[in-house]
């Protein structure tokens, strides 16, 4: 065999111990930011909080039971004396009893620049 | 014939009470406050011209409408002790008190009428400046007695009507007449506040609370007198 003059004869030895060149390389995996994970969590939540909200929500379309929610009514003071079980001789006099606290003068005090000449 | 028909229909002039003088005075206040708050604005434009200008024309017009201001300053506030003080049937001390001012307020307006000089005016304000303190102080004094005086009437109507409808003025009345007292002297107390020279100490919504918490015990007592007559008549 002719033997080319360009040939390196060294070519065989690059590999002198014979470590196999096809190993798997090592992939380093960034870690993810926190906050990105928080941000997944939350959103993980909320979608859990809209999935869990529509089920109540159909379950009670369909039993209108459920929809009973105790809530707080306000209580209105009934009036213990009916005016008119008031004796019709003191009717009047009860209602200008009732009238004189709206007879307080409604004059507003005067508002004065004291600052003016000074 | 006309006279006839005159004598027939028209309405006798009958005295005025204290509500009508009340309405009355308390029209005028509106109007005198008004032209006040323009006399006031006017005082505004020419104080800023002349700080502007500083010409002599600029000084006259801001001494006349420092003058103006001033006059009508003292007719509102006469207005107002008027009408005030035709609330205040019952407390002729306090009717005195504000008369004075409101004959002093009439004397300034005469001297304010000569004045002629920014110093002059000036001496002036200062003047009224420290008077207007007791004039204040007066002034919402009344409107406390005035109250206070309107339910003591409340509170003389409820026994009245308790003692015609036999109802006993029990333990609970009297408590409560105690209480409304008992408010009604602390409002006073208030009133008497010691106030600086030159500066007023504001006591009115101190007082106002007291007259307040008065007036939920007299609609109490009305409450409970109700009450008792009701079940006394079943």
């Amino acid at each position: 065999m002719e033997e080319k003059l360009y040939q390196n004869i060294d070519l065989p030895q690059n590999n002198p111990l014979k470590i196999p060149e096809d190993f798997p390389k090592e992939t380093k995996k960034k870690p993810l930011n926190p906050k990105i994970i928080l941000l997944i969590a939350l959103g993980i939540f909320i979608f859990i909080l809209l999935i869990a909200s529509l089920i109540v929500t159909q379950i009670r379309q369909q039993n209108p039971n459920i929809n009973a929610i105790p809530t707080i009514v306000p209580i209105t003071a009934t009036p213990t004396n009916n005016d008119s079980l008031i004796p019709t001789q003191y009717q009047e006099d009860f209602k200008n009893l009732e009238k004189s606290f709206e007879e307080d003068p409604d004059l507003p005090a005067p508002q004065i620049d004291i600052e003016v000449g000074l | 014939m006309w006279l006839l028909f005159f004598l027939l229909f028209s309405s006798p002039v009958l005295a005025q009470d204290s509500t009508d003088l009340y309405t009355q005075y308390r029209t005028d206040y509106f109007f005198q406050r008004d032209n006040y708050q323009k006399d006031y604005l006017d005082y505004l434009n020419k104080k800023d011209t002349y700080a502007q200008f500083g010409t002599v024309t600029a000084e006259k017009d801001k001494i006349t409408a420092t003058k103006n201001t001033f006059l009508s300053q003292n007719l509102m506030l006469k207005a107002y002790l008027m009408a005030l003080r035709t609330t205040l049937n019952d407390s002729p001390e306090n009717q005195n008190k504000l008369q004075q001012y409101e004959n002093w307020l009439d004397t300034q307006n005469q001297l304010i009428s000569n004045l002629n000089s920014t110093s002059g005016l000036q001496t002036w304000a200062h003047t009224f400046r420290v008077q207007f303190v007791s004039i204040q102080k007066e002034l919402f004094t009344g409107l406390v007695q005035g109250q206070i005086n309107r339910r003591l009437r409340t509170l003389e109507n409820i026994k009245r009507l308790a003692e015609n409808a036999n109802v006993e003025w029990s333990s609970n009345y009297t408590n409560k007449e105690s209480i409304v007292n008992e408010n009604f002297r602390l409002a006073l107390k208030e009133t008497q506040r010691n106030q600086r020279e030159d500066r007023f100490s504001e006591f009115y919504p101190e007082a106002k609370s007291y007259l307040n918490q008065a007036d939920t015990q007299l609609k109490g007592m009305i409450s409970d007198l109700k009450s008792t007559i009701i079940k006394n008549t079943k």
